[in-house]
Parts: C-alpha cells; structure tokens; sequence
C-alpha cells in the first residue's frame, strides 16, 4: 500500500471506524456475560449449558 | 434440530466450538488484513480506496444476510414455538444494526472521494438505509415492552414484514438507475473483479461472519441468561 498516495486517509477513516465499532460491540456483549454470569451466581442459579448446583 | 431445542443442550454444544471460533476469527482477520494492505494491488481507477471495499462490501452484505436470519428465526418461532428462536432473532439484532451502520458509513467515506459526494438519495443507498431504520424499529419493539411475550409477538410482525426490504436492497441497482454500481460479485457470468482484490476481499468476509457467529453465539447465551433471571426474579417476587 501506498501510503503517501491520494485518499489514503479516507481509508485509515473508513478502517478506524470499522475497528472502533466492531471492538464496541465485542466489548459491550462480553461486559454483559461478564455481569450476568456475576448475577446468576449471586442468585445461585447455574450458568447456560451447565444443571443446577454445578 | 430436536438437539437444538433444549438450550442447555444447545449450550453445551455451542461452549465447545465457542474457544474455536474465537481463534479462527482472529487468524481470518490477521489473514484478511495483511492481504487487504500489504498483498492487494490499488485499483486502475479508485486507488488506495478500493480498500475500502475490503469492509464496505462484508459489512452489507452480512447486514442483509443477518437480517434474513432473523426473519426465518421469528418465522420458526411463529409455526414450531422453537424455544431458542425468538431468543436468536433479538440477539442478532444489534449485530446486523452494527454491520448495517458500517455499510453507510463506510460507503460514505468511500463515497466522497469517489463520487465528490457523502451520500444521495438513490434506490440503493435508500434501501439500505431503510434497512437500518427496519433493524433499529425491531430493537425498539423489544424494549418497549415489559412482557416478552407481547414483544416477541410485534418483533416477529417487523423481522417478516422487513423482510420484503431485502430483495429490493440486492436488486435496486438492476431495477432502478442507481449511482451505485451494479453487482460484481454475485451475477450470471461471475465475479466482475479481478482475483487480486477476490481474494482479499472473500478472506474479509470470512472474517466477518466468523465474528458475527461468535458474537451472536455469546450474545445468545447472555439473552438466555436474562431471561432466566427474570424467570427467578418474578417467581421470587411472587413468593413475598
């Protein structure tokens, strides 16, 4: 790639963007298991694919 | 499929393939990356912003492809009472809505230095953003309630009646003149693009579906979560 040529920083634009909102939403989903999981044990209740009392 | 109707079964399936899944995301997008700048050739005509096509084109596509999949879950919600499908129709939601969002905004990045503009209002740039407006209106119906059951009922009506928004999306630029090229991927005589920048790009998509599958399959475990503890909450309120 050249990084001198013209335009180049409508696609470091277009790729910053992507990473941005694909990492946000990786991230947002892993808070939530994060904090349901803590939920879930709070309440002594088993986690998905796991019985009861595991 | 009957191994997949009770979600602990599911679950215990989908933690195995889970870790995989992850692993094989990362590599598609380390692959997909390196051929995107360092191994692909600028284009006769775009330059340097063909690459941008690199994740325009993925994040489309996926956006229709995922809504598509919504609308079959909330059909086999509606005919087979599938206890997972509602339940994978709402998780994929914010995904397709995320993917739909890249596909305008990186067409408009794209677009300004390629047409001298941000954004016009053809049959295919419209349709698209229809599309995000259907997926925003389908996660909208899903908080607005209180009961589920009510929810589900109304998101199912959106995902099946949206669904007639998806052909004219893939067929606008053949039915209408549109500032958007025609299709050069998926035709009658083949891919219009050379292999160069095929590659590339077929590496991307790979990479992309790989996250969307991850992502929906974690996503999915957090929406059986929730419902399992509202489960607890309102028996336990019911118990006072």
């Amino acid at each position: 790639m050249d990084w001198t040529a013209d335009h180049v920083s409508y696609v470091v634009v277009a790729y910053a963007v992507v990473a941005c909102v694909l990492a946000g939403v990786v991230a947002r989903t892993l808070w939530k298991a994060t904090s349901l999981k803590a939920a879930l044990r709070d309440m002594n209740l088993a986690d998905t694919g796991q019985k009861d009392g595991q | 499929m009957q191994i997949f109707a009770n979600p602990n079964r599911f679950f215990q399936i989908a933690d195995r393939v889970t870790p995989l899944l992850w692993c094989a995301t990362v590599v598609a997008f380390v692959a997909a990356l390196y051929f995107a700048f360092f191994n692909s050739p600028a284009d006769y005509q775009q330059g340097e912003t063909v690459r941008i096509m690199y994740v325009h084109v993925p994040s489309a596509s996926l956006a229709l492809v995922i809504y598509v999949l919504m609308a079959v879950a909330s059909a086999m919600a509606l005919i087979f009472r599938h206890p997972l499908a509602d339940a994978a129709a709402k998780a994929a939601a914010p995904l397709g809505a995320a993917f739909c969002f890249l596909a305008l905004v990186t067409g408009a990045i794209w677009g300004k230095p390629m047409w001298g503009t941000w954004w016009v209002w053809d049959a295919r740039l419209t349709s698209m953003f229809v599309l995000m407006l259907l997926y925003l209106g389908y996660i909208a119906v899903w908080r607005s309630f209180d009961d589920p059951h009510r929810a589900a009922a109304l998101a199912r009506i959106v995902a099946l009646v949206g669904v007639i928004n998806i052909p004219i999306v893939k067929f606008s630029v053949d039915w209408w003149n549109t500032l958007h090229q025609p299709a050069s991927i998926l035709r009658r005589n083949g891919p219009a693009i050379h292999e160069s920048i095929l590659w590339p790009l077929g590496l991307m998509f790979l990479a992309f579906t790989l996250l969307f599958i991850s992502t929906h399959l974690l996503s999915l475990k957090n929406e059986v979560r929730e419902r399992k503890l509202r489960t607890e909450r309102l028996k336990s309120m019911g118990q006072k």
